[in-house]
């Protein structure tokens, strides 16, 4: 395993990887989108009880999902980063912050559009929807403090900082409706005694949940080859103009 | 549409152009970011 994060340590390395692979990731992407959304909107039944509004977990879930793992990858990378001063490790951590940010956005959006036809309300300040609400809060605080600073190093360990403590919100967020009395339903497909979803459910379920992934990571390898053009390019900037200045 | 299908359409609305903007904003930095570097790298040469 160690091998493996030594090989991508070198950043063009990386790059070569991450330029050779994306248009890959992008099409896996583009062809479990289609097959979600097929299998969401056509070939899944309505619920018994919700009726067509149950349609909405597909998006609304996956992509919830994805803002906690999201969250996840960014915190192991601040552990890569703060111990073993990986140097890709910040990188990853920043260029992954936004992509969660709009993955916690969708699944306030839509859940909140879900609520109405089912709760009678948008919004409740119950443990579970505020949880979020504060991973939201703590995705828009990491990327707009590691704009602030101008020495990166600084700011990476300030925010790799941050995003250890913000850690602390996952369990919340995962355990707040067993906790708690809480109007958001308790979990239906990670838990300890199985998923309760119906198959035909969960097919579409799982097919957006990979889609949102494939999304994350297409995304990822984008955002991290902007930040290693826009370093190299700095570099090259500078020692332009110490060329400059010696000729 | 009825009502039901209503809240749908727009969750998957919302769901898709939020995921479309980030993408294409993504794409097109680095797309300048890229150019920028390769423009750079041409004059360095050209001087060289």
């Amino acid at each position: 395993m160690s091998d493996v994060f030594n090989f991508l340590a070198n950043p063009s390395r990386f790059k070569r990887l991450a330029e050779k692979y994306c248009p890959y990731t992008v099409f896996i992407m583009f062809i479990l989108f289609l097959f979600g959304l097929w299998f969401s909107i056509y070939e899944s039944p309505p619920d018994y009880q919700q009726g067509e509004t149950v349609r909405i977990m597909y998006v609304h879930v996956p992509a919830a999902w994805m803002a906690m793992m999201v969250y996840l990858s960014m915190t192991i990378m601040s552990v890569f980063s703060l111990v073993w001063r990986h140097p890709l490790a910040d990188l990853i951590a920043k260029s992954s912050a936004p992509i969660g940010a709009t993955f916690t956005l969708i699944a306030l959006v839509t859940g909140s559009i879900w609520g109405k036809p089912t709760w009678g309300t948008w919004w409740v300040w119950d443990a579970r929807l505020t949880s979020v609400l504060i991973l939201f809060f703590i995705y828009l605080g990491h990327i707009a403090l590691i704009n602030v600073f101008e020495d990166e190093e600084k700011g990476a360990k300030t925010v790799a900082i941050l995003t250890l403590i913000g850690a602390v919100n996952l369990p919340i967020i995962k355990f707040s409706v067993d906790w708690w009395n809480t109007l958001h339903q308790p979990a239906s497909v990670i838990k300890i005694d199985g998923p309760s979803i119906h198959i035909d459910m969960m097919i579409p379920l799982l097919i957006m949940a990979f889609a949102f992934l494939f999304y994350y990571i297409s995304f990822l390898l984008v955002n991290v080859q902007f930040e290693l053009n826009k370093r190299k390019l700095k570099k090259q900037y500078i020692q332009n103009i110490m060329r400059e200045k010696n000729e | 549409m009825s009502n039901q299908l209503m809240y749908v359409f727009s969750a998957y609305l919302f769901t898709f152009i939020i995921l479309l903007l980030l993408g294409l904003k993504s794409f097109f930095s680095y797309l300048s970011v890229r150019k920028k570097l390769s423009k750079m790298e041409k004059n360095i040469n050209k001087r060289l």
